[in-house]
């Protein structure tokens, strides 16, 4: 899948920010990826943190992409094929059209792409248990990896609005370099801020540099000691906390691509 | 011959729902039902049994076109609940909060209507207008709260911490320069209303208005006891949508309500318009009157002064209610705390009250205008999204220029 | 290249007797922002500040010289500057933010640069990372054992600490005490042995004392931002420079130490990857230059 993108959008340079010129120099050059937006169990923050790319707002979705399908942003009314679709929220299992949905969006589009957390890792949707009116029997939302293949996600509870922006220009650069991490997290579907427990502090790995700490969107980290404190009452499971962790994952050669070093 | 159009979902507006309409021959509508087909996460249920501190995490999580709504009526829910007294700059941030969400939240709603009223050659323009005044707006709700879209910092007794001279005497300055843009914004956006020349009468249907007060929310103005709540088969006529619906419906009186802008400004202005036309212009005036509360706020704040009430967390499980005026419309949380942990959680949300009103204000104007007149109410009910738009007879696909009018 | 990639290295120290005085060795980064905010090039800096327990520092947003002042000087325990950025630049309202990282720390500020996935409208707000050398780090428990243990002085009682010649040195107002670094083995975080940085190589600028006399500093400027900054702070009288020593004492000794820091993670990223660990760097065998930041 990735392979045909690549192919059908050629191999461009690649931007190590995102300011406007560079963008509109993108869109100049290269053919628009037709993107979609299917929305699952989600709370819309992933697209409006999309939309908070003010200064090239106008510039991405008229000249950048097409939007061929999400309704949010566009009168149409039956899923098209499309290069890249961005998929928000969990997916209910007990409603029909939400698995229907994601299973017709994975055979009609090139790339799927689970978009924030709730798509890629369950986030807060993993403590559901049914039993609300009107529908108690909505009680299992699970992230869309679990029911179809996921090619990349984008983490976040909404993911930042520039990283969004970073990612669709790498879309169309085909900058595979770049979204390297975001194909690995497409697998890191259960998340939770134990992770640092878990994955850094018992494996000897935690300096105490804090950027967990800094990271979390809901301030359920703090540092006591040097080490992550985790306040699970506030943990929504996003992930946020362990994928900025620079013992997590180490984009070495991008970082230094980045600062010119 | 009478025929029922289904539009599912109705589009550009936030969440997945369904409208269902009898016509008559001439395509008029004789009955709406708009109803929500949205999965139902169970935040309710998710927060109760756990401590206070997760509810407001949690439900601002409704909606991330209006978090800051649900996120201040959690919380006052809950300081309610907690007999917790919030210190004055608390409140001033709270208001603040709310205020500047208000201006983006309005923002973003001209942006999805912007195909059914901006010409072609003018959309860049009305995108652009649009953005700056969020920039500005949200960069006053990162500060404030902490995180622009699910704000982190609005706590349970006030505020995690108060803000900078620097940030106050920054966001003075940017929200001050921002009033010129507003204003020619809402000049921009009512005179294209106007000229789209909407039917007269579009969208005016005879329910009473519900709001607590102008500007931020009062829960004294809130009566529980007007309040009932019925199941979506109750009240639907046709056992299928009955059935399929996902959401309560919430009633006053016994009666359902129009909550927003404009029953806020019918309430607290004597405005007495109604009808879509009406919705928009009193939704684009309040994107003026919150932009100076929020200079105003900011003159007045005390960044020196304490934002966090000292309590005690185990309650007596009173029941405490939040109401918020969110952007579309009065939003009313109900909490108790007992033990130290959340007991009953119920979130009576402004798109819930607008449901059971919005389907009765499409009848007697063709069908065509249905999803214009859903769309004047900027419902938002953040989930799905699924595309099928069909003749319930013969199944085929109603064409898009349906909603474009 | 095992001092990263840089443009310029040089010995220099601030003008100020003030700094002189009360900075850990040629107060570099306390004279760096002192200018960076004069000249508005910053509006604050996250810097280790006093903590409540003596020499536990807690991180914390600095907006005037003296706020700089207050906590120079080194606390060989953590200070989680990167946790402090996010309230520089929300309830602090700054936009333009130096901080001072320890390579650790730096990599935290970068990777959240690079891949911002949760982090909104901080990345570009980041103006100035002044790096600062480091061998380890040491938990507070740690620290309080060779004071109070193997030097028999009470924590508050001491000034000054630091790590030099060979030895962990404590400065009290009358006294000046040291033990060897092989009683201070073993008391650093584990973290730390697999940390492949030891000058910052991510930083804008880089300092440290090694290669410098006492009461200077040597310094890396790496990336345009950096050197734009001390170049300036350099003209303005601020810091002063000479030619970083190229011998034994200099570039040799700082040579020696980043290149033996690297083979011994090296050491312990095989070892660990031998027995299934995690690590986020490479193996050795992965590695076209063993010895690179990765
Ligand atoms: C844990 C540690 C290990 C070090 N190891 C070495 C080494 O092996 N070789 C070497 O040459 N240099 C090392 N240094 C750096 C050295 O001690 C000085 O901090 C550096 O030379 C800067 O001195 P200065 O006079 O320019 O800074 P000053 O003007 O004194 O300012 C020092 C700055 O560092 C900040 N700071 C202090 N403690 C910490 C901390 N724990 N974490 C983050 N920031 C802090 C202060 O807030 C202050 O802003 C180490 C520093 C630390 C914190
Ligand atoms: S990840 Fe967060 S922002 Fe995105 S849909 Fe879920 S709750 Fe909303
Ligand atoms: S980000 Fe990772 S290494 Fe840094 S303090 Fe948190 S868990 Fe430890
Ligand atoms: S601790 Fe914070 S960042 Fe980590 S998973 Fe929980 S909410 Fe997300
Ligand atoms: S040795 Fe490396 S990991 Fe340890 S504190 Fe220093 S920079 Fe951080």
């Amino acid at each position: 899948m990735l392979a045909r993108i690549k192919q059908f959008l050629g191999i461009g340079a690649k931007p190590k920010e995102v300011p406007k010129e560079e963008v509109e120099k993108v869109a100049e050059e290269k053919a628009k990826p037709r993107i979609g937006y299917v929305h699952l169990s989600g709370c819309t923050g992933d697209i409006m943190s999309l939309s908070e790319n003010y200064d090239i707002l106008a510039e991405l979705l008229t000249n950048m992409v097409d939007i061929v399908y999400g309704q949010t942003l566009a009168d149409v009314w039956e899923m098209p094929e499309m290069d890249l679709v961005l998929v928000e929220g969990s997916v209910c299992l007990q409603d029909e059209h939400s698995v229907k949905e994601l299973k017709e969006a994975r055979e009609k589009a090139g790339l799927v792409v689970a978009f924030g957390s709730c798509a890629a890792t369950g986030c807060f949707t993993r403590y559901s248990r049914g039993g609300q009116q009107a529908r108690p029997d909505h009680e299992s939302f699970v992230p869309i990896a679990d029911l179809v293949k996921v090619d990349c996600a984008i983490p976040g509870c909404p993911p930042s609005p520039e990283i969004i922006a970073k990612t669709v220009v790498a879309v169309i650069n085909g900058d595979m370099d770049y979204l390297q991490p975001m194909i690995d997290l497409a697998g890191y579907t259960e998340a939770c801020g134990c992770d640092l427990q878990y994955k850094v502090v018992n494996q000897a790995l935690c300096i105490g540099c804090g950027t967990c700490a800094m990271a979390c969107q809901t301030r359920a980290l703090t540092m006591t000691d040097g080490r992550p404190e985790l306040t699970s009452a506030r943990c929504v499971k996003c992930g946020i906390c362990y994928v900025q962790c620079p013992r997590s994952w180490w984009p070495a050669d991008r970082i230094k691509q980045d600062l010119g070093l | 011959m009478s025929e029922k159009i289904v539009i599912s979902p109705t589009s550009r507006q936030e969440g997945h729902a369904e409208l269902v309409m009898d016509v008559d021959d001439e395509g008029i509508v004789t009955k709406g039902r708009y109803f929500s087909i949205t999965p139902v996460r169970g935040l309710e249920k998710i927060v109760t049994g756990k401590v206070p501190e997760t509810a407001p995490v949690i439900v601002q999580r409704i909606c991330g076109v209006c978090p800051i709504p649900h996120t201040l009526a959690s919380v006052e829910a809950i300081d309610d609940s907690l007999g917790i007294e919030i210190p004055k700059a608390a409140r001033q941030l709270r208001e603040l909060t709310l205020a500047a969400h208000t201006v983006n939240s309005h923002a973003i709603h001209h942006f999805l209507i912007a195909t059914d009223f901006v010409p072609e050659n003018l959309m860049a323009t009305a995108i652009n207008s649009v953005s700056e005044i969020r920039k500005t707006v949200q960069y006053v709700v990162d500060m404030v709260a902490g995180e622009g879209i699910h704000p982190a910092d609005v706590r349970i007794g006030g505020m995690a911490s108060n803000i900078s001279e620097t940030a106050r005497k920054r966001l003075y300055a940017r929200t001050k320069a921002l009033i010129p843009k507003i204003d020619a914004h809402v000049d921009l956006m009512i005179g294209l209303i106007a000229d789209k020349d909407l039917p007269d009468g579009l969208g005016v249907v005879n329910v009473p208005t519900l709001a607590t007060h102008p500007l931020y929310g009062d829960r004294t103005k809130f009566d529980l006891d007007r309040f009932t709540e019925i199941m979506p088969e109750t009240w639907y006529d046709d056992p299928e949508v009955g059935k399929r619906a996902c959401s309560t419906i919430p009633l006053y009186d016994g009666r359902n309500v129009e909550v927003g802008p404009r029953a806020r400004a019918a309430v607290f202005g004597s405005y007495n318009e109604k009808g879509v036309v009406a919705q928009h212009v009193a939704r684009a005036m309040e994107m003026k009157t919150n932009v100076s509360k929020i200079v105003d706020l900011l003159a007045e704040l005390d960044t020196s002064a304490p934002v966090m009430a000292d309590y005690d967390v185990t309650g007596t499980n009173k029941l405490g209610i939040g109401a918020i005026e969110g952007p579309r419309g009065m939003d009313v949380h109900m909490a108790q705390i007992a033990d130290g942990k959340t007991q009953f959680y119920s979130c009576l949300v402004p798109t819930t009250w607008n449901i059971p009103t919005m389907g009765p204000a499409t009848e007697g104007f063709h069908h065509e205008f249905g999803p214009h007149v859903i769309r004047a109410y900027d419902p938002c009910l953040s989930c799905a999204t699924h595309v099928i738009v069909v003749d319930d007879d013969n199944k085929s696909v109603i064409k898009n220029e349906m909603v474009r009018i | 290249m095992v001092l990263g990639t840089y443009k310029e290295v040089v010995t220099a120290r601030s003008t100020d007797k003030e700094i002189q005085k009360i900075a850990q060795d040629g107060g570099i980064v306390s004279a760096l922002f002192c200018y960076a905010l004069e000249e508005k090039l910053i509006d604050g800096a996250v810097v280790a500040g006093p903590g409540k327990d003596f020499w536990k520092p807690e991180p914390m947003v600095a907006q005037t010289a003296d706020e700089i002042l207050a906590a120079a000087g080194t606390k060989y325990t953590f200070s989680p500057n990167v946790l402090m950025l996010k309230k520089a630049v929300r309830q602090y309202g700054l936009e333009k933010v130096g901080t001072v990282a320890i390579p650790c720390q730096t990599m935290g500020i970068r990777k959240m640069q690079s891949y911002p996935f949760g982090v909104r409208f901080l990345a570009d707000k980041i103006a100035l990372v002044t790096g600062i050398f480091c061998m380890e780090n040491f938990p507070f428990a740690s620290l309080q054992t060779f004071i109070s243990e193997k030097m028999g002085v009470s924590p508050e009682l001491v000034e000054k600490m630091d790590i030099g010649k060979g030895k962990f040195w404590v400065h009290t107002a009358d006294d000046v005490l040291s033990i060897p670094l092989k009683e201070t083995h073993g008391y650093e975080q584990s973290g730390c042995k697999v940390c492949l940085d030891y000058v910052a190589e991510l930083a804008d600028v880089s300092t440290g004392s090694v290669g410098s006399p006492d009461g200077w500093s040597t310094v890396f400027t790496r990336t345009d931002a950096g050197e734009t900054v001390f170049k300036a702070a350099v003209e303005a009288g601020v810091i002063e420079t000479k030619p970083v020593d190229t011998g034994k004492f200099g570039l040799e000794i700082l040579t020696k130490l980043a290149t033996q820091k690297k083979e011994k993670a090296m050491k312990e990223i095989d070892r660990r990857k031998s027995m299934g660990l995690p690590v986020p760097y490479k193996a050795s065998s992965e590695k076209e230059d063993p010895l690179a930041n990765v």
